[in-house]
């Protein structure tokens, strides 16, 4: 079986001034389709640039980097954005909803994006807030939501758009840990129906509940 | 993202910030209505110099000399016999400049411009008569009297009854009055108000009073080397008089320098509007950088979920074409309503719609928020989706 996410010998060097700092040093990394996997490091390991490489909002300084056999290096910033948008979800710790939309609208960004008319988007988007447990909350704005709640249609957000893999920065991090639990329990049910999902958490006991951890330090995989 | 999303979108964010939105179209909406009352005021103005052209004529030459010896002999109308030889000529009308003298009725001192001329007057500034007639061949030998309207209807308050056929002392001298003018509106073209002048034949006036006719009005032909026949000869005629000074006015002339400083000042006036609106832009620029600045977390996110550089551009851009959209109609009614009342109120002539400046306002405001609106645009789009999303 060919890999969904395959990093080959990726390093990330950033130049700050006079100063270079390796983020990232000869990483190589495969991640099949269906898995769950949880990226655990300090602050600093370099877990968060994996995931912005993965997720194609950054590239490798050197390396090589595919994506459903895709090679990124050479495409356009256009083109990574059609994949982004076609094959990536993301899931922030600040859930970064706009204030000003409610849920359903929200959740129909990514679908207006790629092209879905305003009701065939906003069909989509209320059967899968129906699915992460927010019917009834399809006209809520952000503010009127718990932080459960808003994960909750972040993730749906996340999905609307039938992404494969969905990366999610510590999901849990802003959560009480009755509701984080939730959020992961809804993240497994997801991975039980085929996503890929990429766990990025320094929580030890989330991270020991996944299948298959990679665990980082100081820009290498340990 | 299709074009209606994108408008929505925009307009939901211009809408959710109401005040500051409002206070970047503020400039937006000055700008468009100045543009849209000086121009409205200079076109306006221009039109109502026309009319006043389109009552004289083109080809309407008014001529003035000021002899300045005191022994020089009168110019009499025989000494301009000479004109009506000349082919360019189609008619004039000598007049001696109008004299304030003053007739006493009772207690009351009333005041009246006195012009010597002749019976052609009437035809060359398409008098009409309110009652009796005006001066004919026959009054050159006799004290006979045309009465502006105003004039008369002081006079008429005195002696309480019709003017026509009494008798008024001017200058020592009785003069009959034969006919009052109807009222005419006032045209700074002309050399007189019409509804403030007295009329008596120039032979009658030169004989009483020694004056002498120190000006004229022609209707020339459309021959285009014409004026400059005329004012040779009339220049050679007038100097065996001794006169030294003379000044022509030319309507075809005046009217067409009228028309180039209409446009000079059109575009001057036009000038003077933009730089409110571009200040206005401004204005719209820089809250879009505070915008775009305060939106980096949804710029990141946008980007994350899809959004391409120029779907962001596209946002920004609509959102600052809205601004100066709205700024400009609003700014487009304020200028309609407030040249109206400018020109109604201060300039007291009649007020027209013209729609050529609020096109032009309209369109160079909406202009001027594409144009302020593609650098903050530009920038939004550049920015780093990691660097946006990790703002706090």
């Amino acid at each position: 079986m060919s890999s969904l996410i395959k990093i080959q010998n990726v390093s990330k060097i950033y130049k700050q001034g006079n100063e270079i700092f390796k983020a990232l040093s000869n990483v190589s990394l495969d991640i099949h389709s269906g898995e769950f996997v949880s990226l655990v490091g300090t602050s600093g390991s370099g877990k968060s640039t994996i995931l912005n490489i993965i997720g194609l909002l950054d590239s490798p300084t050197i390396g090589e980097y595919l994506v459903d056999g895709i090679n990124v290096k050479k495409l356009s910033k256009n083109k990574l954005a059609k994949i982004r948008s076609n094959s990536i979800g993301f899931v922030f710790q600040q859930f970064i909803l706009l204030p000003k939309y409610n849920a359903v609208q929200n959740v129909c960004l990514p679908l207006l994006y790629q092209g879905y008319t305003q009701s065939q988007a906003q069909s989509k988007a209320k059967s899968i807030l129906d699915k992460v447990g927010m019917s009834s909350k399809y006209f809520s704005k952000p503010n009127e939501l718990s932080g459960g709640q808003q994960q909750r249609v972040a993730i749906a957000r996340a999905l609307v758009a039938s992404a494969k893999i969905i990366l999610a920065d510590e999901p849990t991090g802003s959560l009480d840990s009755k509701t984080g639990d939730g959020i992961i329990s809804l993240l497994k049910d997801l991975n039980e129906e085929g996503k890929t999902i990429i766990l990025v958490t320094h929580d030890n006991s989330i991270a020991n509940n996944c299948p298959r951890v990679i665990k980082l330090n100081d820009g290498r995989v340990v | 993202m299709s074009f209606y999303q994108i408008l929505k979108q925009a307009s939901l964010n211009i809408f959710s910030n109401k005040l500051r939105s409002f206070l970047a179209l503020l400039g937006v909406l000055i700008g468009t209505s100045s543009i849209v009352v000086l121009i409205t005021i200079s076109e306006i103005t221009y039109i109502e110099s026309l009319k006043s052209f389109k009552e004289i004529g083109e080809n309407y030459v008014k001529m003035d000399y000021f002899d300045e010896s005191s022994e020089a002999e009168p110019l009499v109308l025989d000494d301009l016999v000479s004109l009506k030889k000349l082919d360019v000529i189609e008619k004039f009308v000598p007049y001696t400049r109008s004299h304030n003298t003053f007739v006493h009725i009772n207690r009351a001192k009333i005041n009246v411009p006195l012009s010597g001329t002749t019976p052609e007057m009437k035809e060359m500034l398409n008098l009409e008569m309110q009652e009796g007639r005006f001066l004919n061949i026959i009054d050159a030998n006799y004290n006979s009297i045309v009465i502006g309207s105003k004039v008369a209807q002081k006079i008429e308050k005195e002696i309480a009854g019709s003017i026509l056929g009494t008798v008024l002392k001017l200058n020592n001298q009785y003069y009959k009055v034969v006919g009052v003018l109807k009222d005419k509106k006032r045209n700074r073209y002309l050399p007189f108000d019409i509804n403030n002048i007295v009329f008596t034949h120039a032979n009658a006036l030169i004989s009483n009073t020694k004056t002498s006719l120190t000006s004229m009005i022609l209707k020339i032909s459309d021959d285009p080397d014409a004026f400059e026949k005329v004012k040779k000869h009339i220049v050679i005629l007038l100097q065996q008089n001794s006169s030294k000074y003379f000044s022509f006015f030319y309507s075809s002339e005046v009217k067409k320098n009228l028309e180039k400083m209409n446009t000079m000042f059109s575009g001057f006036l036009f000038a003077i509007g933009s730089i409110a609106l571009i200040v206005g832009g401004i204005g719209v620029m820089n809250v879009m950088l505070v915008s775009v600045s305060e939106r980096k977390k949804e710029i990141g996110l946008r980007m994350a979920i899809g959004a391409n550089q120029m779907d962001i551009l596209n946002l920004f851009i609509f959102e600052s074409i809205i601004l100066s959209f709205i700024g400009g109609l609003v700014g487009v009614i304020v200028g309609i309503f407030a040249s109206y009342f400018i020109v109604t109120y201060f300039l007291k002539v009649a007020f027209m719609f013209l729609l050529f400046p609020c096109t032009l306002g309209f369109l160079f405001s909406t202009l001027t928020g594409l144009f302020f609106g593609i650098y903050p645009a530009y920038r939004a789009s550049k920015l780093n989706p990691i660097n946006c999303l990790r703002e706090s």
